[in-house]
């Protein structure tokens, strides 16, 4: 007794099999994260002609929503600031984003977000993953997504870059069944990855020397049986040299103290401008985050402090992507785990509120200077156009241009790229 | 040796011996008696048929014990192997058997001076004896401890047992050779309360006891199926994994807890386990049809358990801090239901798990993917290995004993040499495979309707059930209500009963207090405070007697009220029982039809896994049968190249023959040309004096004319007659000097006729010749080109070929014909560099100076093999201990996220930066403390510093190319030798070769 729910079109099985006829079968099945490089060739060339790239603007703690995208001055639940007009007619934000106002016409508001969740942990994992975590299974970040659906495959860059604002870097754990190969490279505070420089015991020419010799012995070997996973290893030293040799992408310090300057000199302006380095030299999705949004106690004066920097970086970063040209290409999304709650409580704080708040989207398939969704007067639910995190995930990938509604074959199994059960908002996507 | 001797075969072979020897006596010089010697030599003939036959009968004895001897688990392996692979394959070289069985064993490669050992031994069962060497060596206990650490926890962080006490645990488990279905017996039953297993608890305790967690790891842990996608419905891709599967063993797990026992100022996290019930559920995409199972396990029938009334399932009731026990215990259940060597799919999942720890594959690959639609290489093979397994009481030593001694683990890493060979052998299997696929497909297309026709009357039989056990429900809900009043009342009953008790208690107490006491105060009558005592006990000894007796109207009052509810209580026993009855046939007719599904559902999945293995093997036949189009395809090509060279070489001749004509009619021409110049300017020249003639005669004639008008007028004139006279007679001078050249010119212009005509056919021949010429020069360029497009032919059929060779090498791997890429685990990993680089040695013998000072070894001891055993153990335990700080590094670069399968390949950047730039293997590779790269420095033939580096590092010889690598790297450093030994050393160890042949 056969059933097939899922979508058993001719193309999904041809793709597996050229799939478990190369990769897999072609290692003993040992490959993690799909298609091995024999299989990729003429994908990388399709993607190389234009490379979608993902930012992703992480709101730590939970932004609140009334004092950023969705104000309501004048209500019991508005708080003390005003709500000023942007550069698209109609449209207000909170007089706390100035700057950011100047370039609303670049940008998608989605006012109607309702998640349901009010833990950090899981609104965090729900905002990222686009799924609800389970006990038994554990999904891979739209960044680890982003780097296996768009990175080219012999890019020499990571894919998938995450700037912390402190640490000291590494492999995150982000991947889940996609494998190591897509977890996210850490930038600790915006550094450089970890081993990328050569220690001064060995010098460069002894260095050039045993990498030659290596590849002499490799290419032996290698005339015996040549699989994609023999591949893959001779690979990653080549992208290992590749990435001692290009340490300046990740070194911000090579950007114009003009641009620093109007970026701010703070970590996060620093990290924004590291970000839009990264963007233009080709790595394809960068999450760098502002911390701390948790704001239970003094939610005003807090806000007045966090968006200061923010809009001020926030809007020279999407000012620029737009004047270079790359924000057709790139998606900017600027998220938190949660909203702040309408009510105001008595330490003039706001607490967590996932039913009634914002996500703002910019790039890619992202209509420019619209708002979709609202909520209410006092902003305590959501009136129309409501979405929760599994949409939201699907139409990032979509607006990126990734069918988030195919799988992955991992090792011979097919997994759905998003929630299956849900689908990408269209209104948000052109 | 091959054990696969026919009977015929050996026949044969001595026939074959027996003549060999008649001949040798026919050789013996005859007699001179003829007669004499024909008898000797008849005596001979005899004798020898004697022989022979004697012979043939001790060669079936032989062949008999072949017969039990092939009978090995080994011999199984390759007698069904070969039959899947179809092609004859050859024995991997003693230095890849030596570094590949240590790597699956031990864990780690032998050391350069055990390498050279083992190469040069000249027992001829080397091979196996290494094998019991590795097996009972301490290294065996510890890599298959971290393997199966990997395969049961996959690196989850430990919460609630630490990972040394249950690394410690499993070493011990396989230092004893502990079955595995032990082990899993005691993995799935520990709950953490017995301190002995507490460590056999982290798999659930460390899983939180999460039922779900518990149900995706268990199905796929020990039963070789992920079932995760089937939680919420049928399994969208895999055919076979049904929700009532999912929710089949969920119900084992789902009535599991993790409970926190305070013990002093302890807190002990256990796992306990309420009273099982029936999981409800549906399919997210079939609403509206509700299921219900109860606890059932992969492959076997829903479990029979017995029915408690609520609140009489418990031996021990659940309550805070507390490890409840039911009664029915589902979990101790499905271990032991697990493990009992009857549920084929833990069999087959165990065998196919050890088969891929040594294969670097397994049977059925994915591991955690059986199921019809993706067979094991050879089903047949996977169900006799894990009924072997089950029959050797599940020995992992010795079954992977076995499968280390087969023939099929001894496979080259390299492809046949000659591909096209084993393409033939492969391809003849075809028509064989495509005749049995008829009855295959037929009996898997029957069976498969059989099991969906079984299917239908299996949801059908629940479905029936389903309304009977809604009623039950309800009739235990008014059970437990009509309990729960009564209870109340109980309970409160019997808290005064306790307190009226205890009242009565104390006052007896203090009766018999004041009988003593009065005794005393008998004896000292004076004694003042002893009377107020006494008085003061005797008043509160009534004062309690009187507070117990007034406690019994409450008495009364509460068991004249339990009394009805005790009643309603009882009666509602009965509709219990009364459902329960109706209820038996209903679930005796759904056992039935599960029994009926489950056994359909085998032989559907026997017959599909057949069916499609075999569809694999046809596929691999055609893949090498194209192989051999395919390289008749280029022969084809190069031929035709080879024809067109012949072709257009005759062409080129034919142009070359050709120039001369070309030449001839180009010269004729010219000739003719010639000619024609001259025939013209002759002609000319005629045509000039002829023209000056005529004007001569025709101006004479005039004046002839003019004169003779001029005589009319002057008739008489002689001087004028005279002229005219005159010149009449010049006229006819110069009409005759007209007349007379008349013929030069005709005879010139004859000769311009001729001239041209001449040029004429010239030209024609040489337009001819050209036309010619230009024809057969197209003809050679055409050729050319046809040429250039078979030699690019030749080259594309050539790429295909080899992309094709590719294709079928992984399908040889597949089908275990050659031996698989398998990369080294992050452990293996580790412990082959300290390994190579000999920090494992120094460590060890660091050991061994320092057990040497506390218990220096005596003579006796050495000898004492027991005791030479213990004392290596406790080495490997100390050395160990001092470097397992290290795994960490390796497991934070090389392994796959915690919770995570860990078996997948990947090469990440990062990897390659820790290897280049990072301290660790930087500094091992120093020359140091006889080393490898220090024996390189002090080797003085560069040979042998080749061979160092290679046995070291990589277990083999260097061939010559290599040793020239290495003479000449070293020979341009005399400078810095020490530098460059320790590159060598660092790039070999970072080759593919270290990383993935073993």
């Amino acid at each position: 007794m056969k059933i097939g729910y899922a979508c058993k079109s001719d193309e999904h099985r041809i793709a597996r099999r050229q799939f478990l006829g190369s990769a897999a079968a072609a290692t003993g099945g040992l490959i993690a994260g799909g298609m091995g490089l024999f299989a990729q060739p003429a994908i990388a060339d399709q993607l190389r002609s234009d490379q979608k790239r993902i930012v992703v603007f992480n709101m730590h703690g939970g932004l609140s929503q009334l004092e950023s995208w969705d104000p309501k001055p004048g209500t019991d639940t508005g708080g003390p600031f005003l709500a000023i007009p942007t550069s698209v007619p109609g449209v207000h934000i909170s007089e706390l984003l100035p700057m950011t106002a100047q370039q609303m016409h670049h940008m998608c508001l989605a006012r109607g977000v309702n998640t349901s969740e009010d833990d950090h942990g899981k609104g965090a994992y729900m905002m990222l993953t686009g799924r609800r975590q389970t006990p038994a299974g554990n999904f891979p970040q739209l960044g680890a997504v982003a780097a296996k659906s768009l990175t080219p495959s012999d890019s020499s860059l990571p894919g998938h870059i995450v700037i912390t604002p402190g640490g000291s870097g590494g492999r995150g754990n982000d991947s889940a069944w996609l494998g190591p190969k897509y977890a996210s490279v850490a930038l600790g505070n915006g550094n450089p990855p970890q081993n990328t420089i050569r220690p001064e015991s060995i010098a460069e020419t002894s260095d050039a020397a045993r990498q030659d010799f290596r590849r002499k012995i490799n290419e032996r070997f290698l005339n015996r049986r040549r699989t994609a996973v023999t591949e893959a290893f001779a690979y990653s030293f080549e992208q290992a040299e590749q990435l001692m040799r290009q340490r300046d992408v990740f070194d911000v310090s090579k950007e114009p103290a003009a641009d620093v300057e109007r970026y701010g000199t703070h970590d996060f302006g620093r990290h924004c401008l590291l970000a839009r380095r990264l963007l233009e030299q080709g790595i394809t999705f960068v999450q760098l985050s502002h911390s701390n949004y948790d704001t239970h106690n003094e939610n005003f004066n807090f806000h007045i402090e966090q968006m200061g920097e923010f809009d001020r970086s926030f809007s020279c970063f999407v000012a620029d992507l737009a004047v270079r040209g790359m924000l057709d290409s790139t998606l900017i999304v600027v998220l938190s785990e949660f909203g702040r709650t309408p009510n105001i409580n008595q330490y003039y704080g706001r607490d967590h509120w996932s039913r009634a708040w914002s996500v703002c989207l910019a790039g890619g398939r992202i209509p420019r200077g619209a708002v979709y969704g609202s909520t209410n007067d006092n902003g305590t639910e959501v009136k129309d156009g409501q979405v929760d995190h599994g949409q939201l995930f699907h139409t990032y990938l979509q607006a990126a241009g990734v069918d988030s509604t195919g799988f992955f074959n991992i090792d011979g199994r097919d997994m759905p790229i998003a929630d299956p059960a849900v689908a990408a908002v269209s209104e948000l996507l052109t | 040796m091959n054990t696969r001797l026919s009977t015929g075969r050996l026949t044969a072979v001595i026939s074959d011996a027996v003549i060999r020897l008649c001949r040798g006596w026919r050789f013996r010089p005859f007699p001179p008696d003829a007669a004499t010697s024909f008898l000797a030599w008849m005596t001979g003939m005899i004798l020898c048929r004697v022989i022979a036959f004697c012979l043939l009968c001790a060669a079936s004895v032989v062949h008999c014990e072949m017969v039990r001897a092939d009978d090995s688990l080994r011999s199984l392996v390759d007698r069904r192997l070969a039959a899947v692979s179809g092609i004859a394959s050859s024995r991997c070289s003693d230095a890849e058997f030596l570094r590949r069985v240590s790597l699956d064993l031990v864990g780690m490669p032998p050391t350069a001076d055990e390498a050279r050992a083992f190469l040069n031994d000249v027992t001829p069962n080397k091979r196996e004896l290494l094998v019991d060497r590795l097996l009972v060596s301490p290294h065996y206990a510890r890599h298959m401890a971290s393997a199966l650490d990997l395969m049961l926890m996959e690196r989850r962080p430990n919460t609630h047992v630490t990972a040394d006490e249950w690394q410690a645990w499993l070493l011990k488990s396989v230092r004893d050779n502990k079955p595995w279905n032990v082990l899993a017996r005691e993995i799935l039953l520990a709950d953490g309360d017995d301190p002995v297993l507490r460590p056999a608890a982290r798999f659930v305790l460390d899983r939180t006891s999460e039922p779900n967690l518990l149900t995706h790891d268990v199905s796929r842990i020990f039963f070789g199926r992920d079932m995760q996608c089937a939680q919420c419905h049928d399994h969208p891709i895999v055919a076979d994994y049904l929700q009532a599967d999912y929710q089949g063993l969920l119900a084992f797990m789902s009535p599991g807890y993790a409970v926190v026992r305070k013990e002093g100022d302890k807190s002990i996290t256990m796992h306990a386990e309420r009273a099982g019930s029936d999981l409800a559920f549906e399919s997210v995409f079939i609403k509206g049809t509700p299921h219900r199972t109860g606890a059932r396990m992969p492959e076997a029938v829903v479990l029979d358990e017995p029915f408690f009334l609520p609140g009489e399932e418990y031996q021990v009731a659940p309550a805070d801090g507390v490890k409840s026990v039911p009664k029915f215990s589902r979990r101790s259940k499905l271990a032991e239901l697990a493990t009992s060597g009857s549920n084929v799919a833990f069999n087959q999942n165990i065998a196919n798990r050890l088969w891929a720890h040594m294969f670097g594959r397994g049977l059925v690959h994915p591991l955690d993917l059986h199921h019809p639609d993706n067979p094991a290489t050879d089903p047949e093979l996977l169900r006799t290995l894990s009924e072997r397994f089950v029959a050797m009481n599940f020995n992992i030593r010795d079954f992977l004993r076995e499968l280390a001694l087969s023939d099929a683990y001894q496979r080259p890493f390299d492809a046949p040499a000659d591909m096209l060979a084993a393409a033939t052998q492969a391809t003849g299997q075809l028509p064989e495979l495509k005749v049995q696929r008829p009855a295959l497909a037929e009996s898997a297309t029957d069976s498969a309707t059989k099991y969906s026709e079984a299917t239908d009357a299996w949801y059908a039989a629940e479905a029936a059930t389903l309304p009977v056990v809604a009623e039950l429900d309800a009739a235990r809900n008014a059970y437990v209500e009509a309990k729960k009043k009564a209870d109340e009342v109980r309970n409160a009953l019997a808290a005064v009963t306790t307190q009226q008790q205890s009242k009565h208690n104390a006052a007896k107490l203090l009766t018999e207090a004041v009988t003593s006491a009065q005794n005393a105060a008998t004896l000292l009558p004076d004694d003042k405070a002893l009377a107020e005592s006494v008085a003061k006990l005797t008043e509160r000894a009534q004062q309690l007697s009187t507070e117990a007796i007034a406690l019994t109207p409450m008495l009364e009052e509460k068991t004249t009220a339990l009394k009805p509810l005790a009643e309603v209580q009882d009666a509602a026993k009965i509709p219990i029982d009364v459902i329960v009855a109706k209820l038996a046939p209903l679930k005796a007719a759904f056992i039935q039809a599960e029994t009926t599904m489950l056994a359909t559902r085998r032989e559907s999945a026997i017959h599909s896994q057949n069916l499609t293995a075999l569809d694999k093997r046809i596929e691999t036949a055609e893949k090498f049968a194209q192989l051999a189009v395919q390289q008749q395809a280029i022969a084809t090509a190069a031929n035709t190249a080879k024809e067109r060279v012949v072709q257009l070489k005759t062409l080129q001749r034919q142009v070359a023959e050709y120039a001369p004509v070309v030449m001839q009619a180009q010269s004729q021409l010219q000739a003719a040309a010639e000619s024609i110049t001259a025939a013209t300017n002759a002609m000319n020249l005629a045509m000039t004096e002829q023209t000056r003639r005529s004007e001569l005669a025709s101006t004479i004639a005039a004046a002839v004319a003019a004169t003779e008008a001029a005589q009319a007028k002057a008739i008489e004139d002689t001087v004028l007659t005279d002229a005219v006279a005159k010149l009449k007679e010049r006229a006819a001078v110069a009409q005759a000097s007209v007349a007379e050249y008349q013929a030069t010119l005709t005879s010139a212009t004859t000769a311009m006729s001729a001239a041209t005509e001449t040029m004429k056919v010239a030209r024609q021949a040489l337009d001819a010749a050209t036309e010619e010429n230009t024809r057969r020069q197209q003809a050679m360029n055409d050729e050319s080109k046809a040429v250039e497009a078979a030699n690019a032919e030749v080259a594309t059929r050539k790429a295909e070929f080899n992309s094709r060779i590719v294709d079928v090498e992984d399908r040889l791997v597949q089908n275990f014909t050659t031996s698989s890429l398998k990369p080294l685990t992050p452990e293996q990993l580790c412990w082959t560099v300290f390994r190579v680089t000999g920090v494992y040695q120094r460590y060890w013998q660091a050991e061994v100076a320092e057990l040497e000072k506390t218990a220096p070894l005596t003579d006796e001891q050495n000898q004492d093999a027991a005791f030479m055993a213990a004392r290596n153990v406790e080495l490997e335990q100390k050395t160990y201990d001092k470097l397992k700080g290290n795994i960490g590094t390796f497991v934070s670069f090389y392994a796959a996220a915690a919770g995570q399968p860990q078996g997948d390949f990947f090469a990440t950047a990062d990897q390659a930066l820790f290897a280049a730039n990072a301290g660790s293997i930087n500094s091992w590779v120093v020359p140091a403390a006889d080393n490898v790269a220090d024996r390189v420095i002090k080797q003085t033939d560069s040979r042998i510093a080749a061979e160092e580096i290679y046995l070291s590092v990589l277990t083999r010889l260097p061939t010559d190319d290599e040793v020239a690598d290495v003479t000449a790297y070293l020979a341009a450093r005399t400078a810095d030798r020490n530098v460059a030994a320790q590159e060598l050393v660092w790039a070999v160890l970072n080759s593919a070769e270290f990383r993935f042949n073993h």
